[in-house]
């Protein structure tokens, strides 16, 4: 009720014909948005609040064009947002008019969306003010603390972390309050559960502006289980190189004897038994021979991960250079050309960079079509990565062999069109896996293959 | 005729022993090949004592670095600290090339340190190497 009259004396709002200039100068000084709306539903009066919500002159303008709905706001310009309106009678004189107080609701509406959001949200969810108290949790973040958020809201975030990282915790946290950048992943953190236990947690800070100051919204993942399987995979992974290297290195020896006494019994007896005793030595030392270079292959595979120095700057373009000389004798037989752009200088192991561009330009001169090889090695810097390319002319490598070419001894070809293993693009795989980088090719048969990597720059020093 | 040249060969593995034997035996030269087995018997050998009382002395000795009882390391100082056996030209002939293996064999008074290498032909090779370079090609004392 609403009632312009001083003193108040009647319940109807009945003003006399200069009641509406006291109306006009209640709603001057109004701070929310006022309407007076006449019999015809037009707006008579808008406050300045009013014309600012709604964008514009409100005079003479259909109420209902402004208000369409009950909970809905129009703007002059067309766009749309939450309100909350109350209509009250206004008797001015003898006609009836309307009292319109409208209220935005456009950020209460938006707190309500950050709530359900939060609410629903995959992660369990903290909400914390600079003081590291906490002001919002959400469903996920009861059911992973053991909290029910009544003994959560208003406590200070301490509660949630282990005793014996207390301190550390409040500077870490302190640190990224007081920067206010999103902070990506934070590693080896640890929270603790209602009944004290603790537990392994991934969490993602970002900062949320509000009324009350910047506040931290903190998405919470207990990463036990992940973090017990990825402990699981590095052990068996080391295990496995462990054992590729062990068993390729011990193997060597006794192989080394099959080898060379199958050998001398073919240097000693060869054609003086009889033709089947020849082919059984054959056999024999070219199974040896075969076993031997697989043996050379693992071990040369297992001593990427294990015997390899850590990774500075490497000017490729020398490297690349070395490579071509050492594939001297190769590159004349073959007729073959080698096309080197400007390179980079990498941060590498040079020995494995070495061996990278040894196997992909001995492969390019390997798979060979009629033509004589033509390789093109170029690099760019794309994203923040230089990207290498090793292209050939050769005989291309067909798409469906895509998740093969990179396997261990796996080759495309039967024994004997090429040589080799089967192990040099796994090297290179590997090689690349240890320096951050990713190798892959295009390739189309009869026209040639391009090997694609990425390496990362040296640093800036600045 | 000149007096057979001594060769004491120093190699657990009886396979290698074998090799080394049968192509050091192939060559023109008439060597006389004495094998042992381990680091200990070596130094027994050299010392001419215990189960080798008047064994000869050898021209030259071809030592394998990884040997049971006492190591081919051990065999190499107690070779180099008599004064008898000093100038005996040794060949490291081992399956390690680690870098720290070759440095310590140098120091401790190896005349050649070379590396077994996994193919027939090449180890052949390398054995009448060490037979030409040794016996035809430097003037020992």
């Amino acid at each position: 009720m609403v009632d312009c009259r001083a003193p108040v004396g009647s319940n109807d709002n009945q003003l006399g014909a200069d009641g509406f200039g006291a109306i006009a100068t209640v709603l001057a000084i109004a701070s929310n948005p006022m309407l007076v709306i006449d019999e015809l539903g037009e707006i008579r009066l808008a406050n300045p609040p009013a014309e600012r919500l709604f964008g514009g002159a409100l005079d003479g303008v259909p109420f209902a064009s402004v208000v369409p709905a009950e909970r809905l706001g129009r703007r002059r310009d067309g766009t749309e947002f939450p309100i909350a309106r109350r209509l009250e009678p206004l008797r001015v004189a003898d006609r009836t008019l309307t009292l319109a107080a409208v209220t935005d609701l456009t950020l209460a509406a938006a707190d309500h969306q950050l709530h359900l959001v939060i609410e629903a949200a995959p992660d369990a969810i903290v909400v914390v003010d600079a003081a590291r108290t906490i002001r919002m949790v959400n469903r996920k973040a009861e059911d992973l603390f053991g909290y029910a958020r009544g003994e959560l809201t208003g406590r200070p975030l301490e509660l949630l972390v282990p005793e014996r990282l207390r301190t550390r915790h409040a500077e870490l946290v302190a640190g990224y309050t007081a920067t206010a950048r999103p902070m990506g992943l934070a590693r080896d953190l640890y929270g603790r559960r209602r009944d004290g236990s603790e537990m392994p947690l991934e969490i993602g800070l970002s900062p949320m502006p509000a009324a009350e100051g910047t506040l931290m919204l903190a998405a919470i993942v207990d990463i036990t289980e992940r973090k017990a399987i990825e402990d699981e995979l590095r052990r068996s992974n080391a295990e496995l190189e462990q054992f590729a290297y062990i068993a390729s290195h011990d193997l060597q020896e006794p192989l080394r004897m099959v080898a060379s006494f199958t050998e001398l019994l073919a240097q000693r007896y060869q054609s003086k038994l009889d033709e089947r005793a020849d082919k059984y030595i054959f056999f024999a030392v070219d199974g040896a021979k075969r076993m031997q270079q697989l043996v050379a292959d693992l071990l040369a595979y297992s001593r990427v991960g294990s015997q390899g120095r850590p990774l500075a700057p490497v000017p490729a373009g020398v490297i690349v250079r070395e490579v071509v000389q050492v594939l001297g004798a190769t590159i004349r037989a073959t007729g073959a050309t080698i096309d080197v752009g400007a390179l980079p200088t990498v941060l590498a192991d040079d020995g494995q960079l070495r061996q990278l561009f040894q196997n992909l330009i001995g492969n390019a001169i390997k798979f060979r079509g009629l033509a004589a090889p033509v390789v093109t090695i170029r690099a760019a810097l794309r994203d923040d990565r230089w990207q290498f390319d090793v292209a050939d002319n050769g005989i291309g490598i067909d798409a469906q062999y895509e998740d093969r070419i990179f396997q261990m001894f796996q080759r495309l070809h039967e024994r004997g069109k090429y040589d080799g293993s089967g192990i040099g693009l796994t090297i290179a795989k590997r090689i690349l896996e240890r320096h951050g980088g990713r190798i892959w090719f295009t390739s189309e048969l009869g026209v040639g293959t391009t090997f694609h990597f990425t390496l990362h720059p040296v640093a800036n020093p600045s | 005729m000149t007096a057979p040249i001594r060769v004491l060969l120093v190699e657990d593995n009886p396979g290698d022993a074998e090799l080394t034997r049968d192509t050091l035996e192939a060559g023109k030269l008439v060597l006389d090949i004495h094998v042992v087995v381990d680091g200990a018997e070596a130094i027994d050998f050299l010392l001419q004592r215990g189960q080798h009382v008047g064994a000869p002395t050898p021209d030259l000795v071809v030592l394998d670095l990884n040997l049971p009882k006492r190591d081919g390391r051990e065999v190499l100082q107690e070779i180099r600290r008599h004064a008898a056996l000093r100038t005996t030209p040794v060949v490291i002939l081992t399956s390690s090339d680690a870098e720290k293996d070759i440095a310590q064999g140098y120091l401790l008074g190896a005349n050649c340190y070379i590396t077994k290498p996994v193919d027939l032909a090449a180890f052949q090779q390398i054995v009448r190497s060490i037979e030409t370079f040794w016996f035809t090609i430097v003037r020992l004392p």
